[in-house]
Order: structure tokens, then sequence, then C-alpha cells
């Protein structure tokens, strides 16, 4: 074949696994570089490693975890300003994550790319995802008093996004 | 061969949808551990993906059709492979769609991608995106084939779901590429009659063979009249008969040795098809014999049909285990069909020369009176390292040929080493030479 080159497409997306992690965990351990963020830091780095030189399924799971972990141990750690910028820069990095990691499991010697969405309807809901991520995190920056009421509502809002989001995608 | 079908589109989730509903969820239980909104803002973007892509809108159906052409074929000849996929459903425009062909050995393949650019058509409730990709290939080796299949991967739901299929394509025959001849050469003395190929005997032919005196029915228009003159009587032009030529091909199929598309077999097809190429072209009769294993015989006849059907002999000439352990060649061919050997007929026997089995199969050719010519076909020799017990063996070994090559020449057999490029030409004219009808019963 002579297009796509496979093996080259695959070492490409194992390459985007390991530099997206590390870049997460790189903007997560950042603003405030504590010792448990750090221990987590390397951790999640490690599992990407693995799950790019394996192309096992679980170990792409672990990855991805262990990453969403770092950034959320790293944000219940240190909720300054800088935080949330590195919270809404780390969604992106996560979802170039589990797009690598697809990738690169896809990418085979021989296949061959027949008809592609168009750019548009690949790229709008990720902007749209980001955008929404920049939404909740300067609504949870605003400085309110607090109260049982609103951490309810907000835990309420969480979860019925879940529900919907679950009933979406069942049989 | 075209081949359409429409297939019914039935997704599973994939990894990334379940990596989604894990950040997502992380996300969630860590807020509501810790209390903080902050942390929601990682659960949004896995969120706002999973709920742009609902599972009731994937694609329902996939059109495909396959076009392969042509499904006969010369080596190094080029096929064209093309690949319409129409996927059909409410989000049908946000398919992706992978393809994998599996492809026969030693064929090479020039992917040349989409020859449309995707055409997308919508209606009210549903919309058809379609698409047609091209393959170039090149078979290098002959044989049976079987192209594909083809393994279609349908992403759709934002590349949560897939979908595969798998579609056969279409098998192939590849005819090996024919020896190079710059002509039909035949012996003097022909038996069969209605050919091409001038006879020593007088005839209605068209190439001059000598005058002789007038006699009682003789053509008025065959006078050589400048002869006639010089002479003081009638002389009339005599012309050479033209009658066929039988040739039989003799084939080794013992052992297929050598790198695959220059093998002794492969060599030896390629010789078979350009000698039964050319003859037949002169309206000549030939006839196949391939042994090794079972014996497998073609009858000699002429015509454009017999050229199929030795084509179609030579596709089954690929030795397999049974036939490697069949019985004795000698055997066999003492009970070929006195028919298959017709006097006066002409034997080349290709083979490797690896063992005894073809000096076996001259002698017996010998005995009922032909004079065969032996080509031999074996281009590589055994790779083995310099100085180690093997080397001496391969010495013995190509000692070995040697002497078998001087035994055949003893019998009055000669032998041509010929590499798959030169021409045989020159070989069957120095051959055709030592023919002695007289000795045959």
């Amino acid at each position: 074949m002579t297009a796509p080159p496979g093996p080259t497409a695959r070492a490409l997306w194992r390459v985007a696994v390991v530099l997206s992690a590390g870049l997460c965990a790189l903007v997560s351990a950042l603003p405030d570089p504590s010792r448990p963020v750090l221990v987590a830091a390397a951790v999640s780095l490690l599992a990407a490693v693995v799950a790019a030189s394996s192309g096992w399924a679980p170990a792409g799971d672990a990855a991805v975890g262990l990453v969403s972990l770092t950034v959320l141990l790293a944000a219940a750690l240190d909720g300054s300003g800088p935080r949330a910028v590195a919270v809404v820069a780390a969604g992106p990095l996560v979802l170039l994550l589990v797009t690598a990691l697809d990738r690169g499991a896809r990418a085979g010697r021989d296949v061959v790319s027949v008809l592609r969405a168009p750019a548009v309807s690949r790229l709008a809901p990720a902007g749209a995802a980001t955008g929404s991520a920049v939404l909740v995190a300067v609504t949870a920056g605003q400085h309110v008093v607090p109260s049982v009421r609103l951490v309810l509502v907000g835990l309420a809002a969480a979860v019925t996004a879940l529900v919907v989001a679950a009933r979406a995608h069942r049989n | 061969m075209t081949t359409s079908a429409v297939h019914d589109l039935l997704f599973v989730p994939t990894p990334r949808l379940r990596r989604l509903v894990l950040v997502a969820a992380l996300s969630i239980i860590g807020a509501t551990f810790t209390a903080q909104g902050l942390l929601l803002a990682l659960a949004v973007v896995p969120l706002v993906l999973l709920v742009a892509s609902p599972r009731a809108q994937l694609p329902s159906t996939a059109a495909v059709e396959t076009r392969l052409a042509p499904v006969r074929c010369i080596e190094g000849d080029e096929l064209v492979l093309e690949l319409e996929v129409s996927i059909t459903g409410s989000t049908a425009g946000g398919a992706t769609v992978a393809a994998e062909l599996t492809l026969p050995a030693k064929t090479e393949a020039t992917f040349e991608g989409p020859t449309d650019g995707g055409v997308r058509t919508a209606r009210s409730t549903t919309s058809t995106t379609s698409s047609t990709v091209r393959w170039r290939l090149v078979p290098q080796r002959w044989g049976r084939h079987v192209v594909g299949p083809v393994h279609l991967r349908v992403l759709a739901g934002g590349g949560c779901y897939v979908a595969r299929l798998r579609l056969q394509v279409d098998d192939i025959i590849v005819y090996p590429a024919a020896a190079a001849l710059a002509r039909s050469v035949a012996p003097r003395e022909l038996a069969a009659p209605l050919g091409e190929h001038p006879s020593r005997s007088a005839g209605s032919g068209v190439e001059f063979a000598g005058v002789r005196p007038y006699s009682h029915g003789d053509r008025r228009r065959d006078i050589d009249w400048r002869t006639s003159a010089r002479h003081g009587g009638v002389f009339v032009r005599q012309y050479a008969d033209e009658r066929a030529f039988d040739l039989v091909l003799v084939l080794d199929t013992t052992v297929d040795a050598g790198p695959a598309g220059q093998s002794t077999l492969d060599l030896t097809v390629r010789a078979a098809t350009g000698l039964a190429q050319t003859y037949l072209r002169s309206h000549d009769r030939v006839g196949v014999v391939t042994f090794g294993g079972p014996l497998h015989w073609l009858s000699p006849a002429a015509g454009p049909l017999q050229l199929y059907r030795v084509c179609e002999a030579l596709m089954s000439v690929r030795p397999d285990q049974v036939e490697r352990d069949a019985g004795s060649v000698v055997f066999g061919l003492e009970n070929l069909p006195r028919r298959m050997l017709p006097s006066r007929a002409f034997v080349c026997l290709v083979t490797p020369l690896l063992d005894d089995r073809p000096l076996g199969v001259v002698q017996l050719l010998r005995s009922r009176g032909f004079s065969p010519l032996v080509v031999d076909v074996l281009t590589s020799e055994p790779e083995v390292a310099r100085g180690s017990a093997a080397e001496l063996a391969v010495r013995a070994w190509r000692m070995q040929r040697e002497a078998l090559t001087v035994e055949l020449g003893t019998l009055g057999v000669a032998v041509l080493p010929w590499d798959g490029e030169g021409d045989l030409t020159g070989a069957l004219v120095h051959a055709m030479r030592g023919v002695r009808p007289e000795a045959r019963r």
C-alpha cells in the first residue's frame, strides 16, 4: 500500500499518547507541585508509556483513569485561580489522550480510509465541550456563600448530566 | 466481476466510550467527595461528547459494492479493485469508514484513495454518505489467488461505536508470463498435414524447394521457363509441403526449488506457456504431460482453445505433499496412452534435474524413439556457510548434477540451461537437428 503509512501513523499516535499524558500531568503539577501530585503524575505517565507501547486496552483504561485522578487530586489540593486554568486545559488533553489511544490501537499496516467525517462534525463537539468546561470553571470560581442547598443543586446537576449521557447510550 | 450487498450495521461500543464514561464518573465522584465544583469542569468534556452522539442516531445500513476487473490476467498485469461504500442513517454524515484489504502473496497494491471525494446526500429524515476508493493490484506470481476479504470498519457516534463488516471480493486467475521465442521452429520431417512449417517433402506450400522435369498432370503455372530454356526441356518448380508439428511438453513438477517468482516451477510453467503459445499460433498441435506424482496429461491438439486448456492445466501443476509422495515417474509415463506421444512428435522435457527421475524419463522416451530436448530450469543453489560441512554436500550435489547432464549427453540428448530470460528458439533449432525420425517406432 502506498497510503497511509500504517506503522508510521501508529508510532505517531503512540507518541501522542505519551505526550498528552505528560502534558496533562505537567499542567496539573505546575501551579503547586506537591508531593502527592508529583507521585500521581509519575505513575500516570508510566501507565501512559505502558499503554502506548503495549496497545493493551486495559492499560489504556488505567492510563486514562490515572491521568484523570492526577488532575482531580491536584485540583482538590489547590483551589487557586491558576488551578482552574489547569483543570480547563487538562480537559482537551484528556480528550486527546483518549483519541490517541483509540487511533494507536486502530492504525494497522494496510488500513486505508474510505470515508471520513467532515472536520466540522469531528471538531465541533470537542470545541463545545471545551467551552462548557470553561463555563463550569468560571461558575465554580465565583465567590458565593457556601450552603447545603447550593452544593445539592450542583451535585444534582452533575448526576443529571451523567444520567442523561448514560441514557443516550443505552440499548 | 461485481459484488454488491446491503448490510445491517451492528454497532458495539469502543474503548473510547468506556474511557469517556470513566473520566466523567471519576470527576463527579471527586467533586462529590471534595465538594469542589471546579472538578466538574473535567467531567463536562466527556459528558458533552457523550450527549452529542447518542446511540439512537447511529447509521443503520451500509451498501457495499466491489468491482474487480479483469479476473484473468498474466503475471505483471494490472487489476483494478473498486470499493463503493454507502452509509445510510440519520447521522450518516458523521461516520468514518476504514478498509483493510487482504492481498494474495506476491501481489503489489497501490491505494488511490477516494475517486469522488465522498458524496453526501441528505433527505428529510435520513442521509446517505457514499465514497468510492480504488486499488491497483499487480499480481507477480501465477496461480489461482483469492483477493480479499476486505474488512470494513464503520465508526460512528463520535468514535464511540464501531461496526465491522467482512466482504468477500473474488478469485483471480493469473496466467504465467510466456517465455520468449522469436519464432516457431520445427524438424524437417513432419507427419501431421495442414500446418505452417515447410516440410522436406514436396507439396503445395509457398516455400521454393527445387525444380524437376515436367510430368503429366503438373500445372502449367508451375513451369519454370528460365530453367526450361537453359536446359532445353520443360521443368516445373517444386514447393515444400506445409505441415503441422506435434509438440509434447513433459513437465517435471516433483519439486519447487528456488526463490518465489523465480523458482523451478515458475520457470517450468513460463517455458511451457511460451512454447505452447508460439506453436499453437502456428497451428501446431501441443500436448502437456506433467509428472512428479500422479500423472496428468493433455492430449495434443491445435487451436486457440487448446491454449486455454494448456494454461488451465498449468494452473494445477504446483505439487502438494500427496503428489510428492505418490508413485514412480517411470511407472506413470509407461502407462501414458500412445496417442499422447504421436509418432514424430517433438518432446521437450522441462526439469530442474534435481534427481534421477528425468534420466528415467529420457531413457523411456529414447526407447520409444523420441529425441527430447531437456530444458534445465534450476537457477539457484542452496546457500550454505563457507567452510561448513554443508558446503561439501553442495559440492557433491553439484557434481551429481554434472554427472546427470553428462549421462544425458551420452544418450544424445541436448540439455539447455534456461534462466527465464533468454530466447529458447536457438536451442530448439539445435535440438531439432538431432531428431532422427527413422529411429522411431
